[in-house]
């Protein structure tokens, strides 16, 4: 991971591909340095759309190595949903291929003279460009088929559906996971838009002849990579909660509690949730010979995602996650898990964000364009989307603007993009998060529950709203630290109740790179990582008034237990008081 | 609310020990126990069902009194009609929020329990409804299964249809309101509109 590849898309020549070293960006990976790539080198002001912006593509710090759970990669560009600085991650094979090509980075730029498509091809013997409109408007299923059967050594795909193509705010970029399934996405903030801007349908990889990236102390790297699986498979929700049911574990927690978005926030509970919960989703899986445990990259060992065989035994979609489920199931009042798993296909083959898509229906229903629980009236709707009518170019740019397109008024959104499956009128501190990340509503900034641990900011009360303010602060720190290692976030549990699984994190890396990083360091990148995209926010017009959850949070009770956003603008404006 | 007594059937049952996950779909969603009430969650999951305080802690991660999550099992009690549901340890910071006693507690003030110790008239006769989700059904479900749960008899007609085969293998002995019967007596029970008080032993086999 020693070159950065940049590829030119135009207009003042035809696209071209060249290798640079990593210079100032050496040492950088994942979510660190997309961010810092964009913060220095895009235009704040310029169109998300507009040959200014630049796509970066990047794999995490230990990608292509032998470390477990190290191959979640980062897309990062000036987000068409947001208008501010995106860093959308995934799982999958891409980041482990692209790492052991060598490649730290892939910065696409520019923009084509013509209306023409292209794919990249990158393989040992380097990268390059070919036009190829036969993709034109083709579903991510059918695509990665066609490129398997072209290129049949290629071991990932990285590619954009229909409405990346479309330039549709809700794109996301597909990336291969271990069957060729189309089924990761870097989902958040219209990724994809970006990438159909740039005119690349596909980039194809393959890592035939790579070796695995090796350590600069390979012993130490050896023993710390075993301590690390070992604190991972002890504890309960690594070793045991997520492989058994995946994240959708929580769907009948969070309605438990009340805190579980039902009919477009309208209700904290959801009549029928046991109906779509992890416990069911798992056993319908295992009954129809599909997985209710499954890695989404090779050296994963949590396994937290599973294969969805539809009624006859074919497999439909990778396990829909909880965010998925919700926002599909709960938000739209839907309780078939099959409609569900559908639902997530079609995303998945158009390249849409299931919690975008998800939050959008949703405001579609309250605007009456469908009934709340009408299924397959929610298919049609995404069918609308993949096929690009009116209606569904207005859904697939996202929940704001179909709100303002039908005249609603409760639509959940932050910087424009829609809020996920947690009311933050009953878990007020993950509002403050949704509220103040400057990617907008975003509910990875609180998996990384390695705040404490970390130890930035120092001590806190959490049961004052300051408390919830700081802790909100340190879990966005932390979390910009663990997206910049390319580690999937789930980790943070043995990390945050066991801190010899923390330290044999560090371990690696340290072994891996030769560095001496320690705990305070991995806090200092993740504040490095925040501050240069708050900066880059602020250079594109961003201010306080824009760090705020919608009104109806304030205004409108929660029931059951009748409960409203209480955390004051004054305490929002603390977070980055560091 | 206990279910109603006219229609209730006591069904007590001893399964082999692959059979006894037949019913953990029933512990999710959720059945009636009949317990002394006006003690904490602490001591009716010790002394009332004879869970060890050790497998409490370690597999109770994630408790809810009536919707609202819980931080001391000791402090938390529990009255006639409550509803409680126990959980394992959960992902995702909201998971990590709701867990007792956590570090993240504070992120969900608004719907944490209020202890509610307070000098009580002692304990007397009471029903509660429980969930147990995800992974405390296998681990510490036996133990309310064993206690006794009620339930609809749809529900149980559901378990029977969707277990058939491992129960047809699995079933031990079968008592029908305290008498001695057969798998045949128990699929010619009328379950619908019926109420059922369900014990579920697991044999030694
Ligand atoms: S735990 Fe889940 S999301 Fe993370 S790498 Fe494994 S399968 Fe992918």
């Amino acid at each position: 991971m020693d070159k950065i590849l940049r590829i030119h898309m135009g207009p003042d020549k035809d696209p071209v591909c060249t290798e640079t070293p990593l210079g100032d960006y050496a040492g950088l990976g994942g979510r660190a340095m997309t961010s810092t790539i964009i913060s220095k080198e895009v235009p704040p002001m310029c169109h998300p759309l507009g040959a200014d912006n630049k796509l970066v593509i990047a794999p995490g710090l230990l990608s292509g190595t032998s470390a477990a759970m190290s191959g979640r990669i980062s897309v990062g560009c000036k987000s068409p949903l947001t208008g501010g600085i995106k860093e959308a991650n995934a799982g999958g094979q891409g980041s482990q291929v692209l790492a052991r090509l060598g490649y730290a980075a892939i910065i696409i730029e520019g923009k084509p003279k013509k209306d023409v498509l292209y794919k990249v091809v990158i393989d040992r013997n380097g990268a390059r460009i070919i036009e190829d409109n036969s993709l034109r408007m083709m579903g991510n299923y059918d695509l990665v088929e066609k490129i398997k059967q072209e290129y049949d050594t290629a071991t990932a795909c990285i590619s954009i559906g229909p409405a990346g193509e479309m330039k549709l705010a809700a794109a996301t970029v597909a990336i291969t996971d271990t069957d060729f399934h189309p089924a990761r996405h870097a989902g958040r903030g219209g990724v994809g838009a970006v990438m159909g801007a740039k005119g690349v349908k596909v980039i194809v990889l393959d890592d035939t002849g790579m070796k695995m990236r090796e350590p600069k102390d390979p012993e130490k790297f050896r023993a710390a990579n075993k301590k690390f699986v070992e604190g991972l498979k002890s504890h309960p929700v690594t070793g045991q909660a997520l492989p058994a049911y995946g994240t959708n574990v929580l769907t009948n927690i969070i309605n438990e509690a009340g805190a579980y978005p039902t009919k477009n926030f309208m209700w904290g509970r959801f009549d029928n949730c046991s109906r779509i919960s992890g416990e069911t989703e798992a056993e319908t899986e295992t009954r129809r010979g599909g997985k209710a445990t499954h890695g989404c990259h090779r050296g994963c060992v949590i396994q937290c995602s599973g294969i969805y065989m539809d009624k006859d035994g074919h497999y439909l979609s990778k396990q829909p996650e909880y965010e998925t489920v919700w926002a599909h199931g709960g938000n739209c009042g839907i309780d078939d898990l099959d409609a569900i798993a559908m639902l997530d296909r079609l995303d998945d083959d158009f390249g849409l964000d299931t919690i975008e898509m998800g939050a959008t229906i949703a405001v579609a229903m309250e605007a009456g364009i469908a009934e709340f629980g009408d299924a397959q009236a929610a298919i049609n709707l995404i069918k609308e989307v993949g096929k690009g009518t009116p209606l569904g170019r207005i859904l697939g740019s996202g929940a704001a603007v179909t709100g303002k397109v039908f005249g609603v008024e409760r639509v959940p959104v932050v910087k424009g993009q829609a809020l996920p499956a947690y009311d933050p009128r009953a878990v007020q501190g993950i509002g403050v998060t949704y509220a103040t990340s400057p990617m907008g509503a975003d509910h990875t900034s609180g998996y990384a529950v390695t705040a404490n641990i970390l130890g930035v900011g120092g001590k806190v009360d959490p049961l004052s709203s300051k408390g919830q303010v700081e802790l909100s602060r340190n879990l966005q720190i932390a979390t910009a630290a663990v997206d910049s290692t390319g580690m999937c976030l789930f980790i943070a549990f043995a990390v945050l109740d066991q801190p010899e699984t923390f330290q044999a994190l560090i371990d690696m890396i340290n072994s891996f790179y030769g560095m001496n990083l320690t705990a305070d360091g991995v806090a200092e990148l993740g504040k490095t990582v925040l501050k240069s995209e708050r900066d880059f926010n602020a250079r594109a017009g961003f201010t306080s008034k824009n760090d705020r959850l919608p009104e109806f949070y304030k205004k409108e009770v929660l029931p059951p237990h009748n409960v409203t956003f209480q955390v004051t603008d004054e305490e929002l404006d603390e977070v980055f008081n560091w | 609310m206990a279910l109603k007594h006219s229609s209730l059937i006591e069904l007590r049952l001893t399964v082999g020990p692959q059979a006894v996950s037949c019913f953990y779909p029933l512990l999710s969603s959720g059945f009636m126990i009949r317990v002394q009430v006006g003690c904490s969650i602490h001591d009716l999951l010790r002394d009332q069902l004879g869970i060890d305080g050790k497998l409490v802690e370690t597999h109770i991660q994630t408790v809810f009194l009536n919707g609202k999550a819980v931080d001391d099992l000791h402090q938390s009690i529990i009255e006639d009609g409550c509803v409680l549901s126990l959980s394992g340890a959960l992902p995702g910071m909201v998971g990590a929020a709701f867990r007792k006693s956590g570090f993240y507690a504070g992120f969900r003030e608004a719907v944490s329990f209020r202890n509610n110790k307070a000098p009580v008239s002692g304990p007397r006769p009471g029903s509660l409804r429980v969930k147990l989700f995800n992974l405390t059904g296998p681990t510490i479900g036996p133990f309310f299964l064993r206690h006794g749960i009620e339930i609809a008899g749809t529900e149980l007609e559901e378990v029977f249809q969707t277990c058939a085969d491992t129960l047809s293998d699995g079933l031990r002995s079968v008592k029908i309101n305290g008498r001695e019967s057969t798998s045949k007596g128990l699929r010619a029970l009328d379950l619908k509109h019926r109420s059922i008080r369900l014990f579920v032993e697991a044999s030694m086999d």
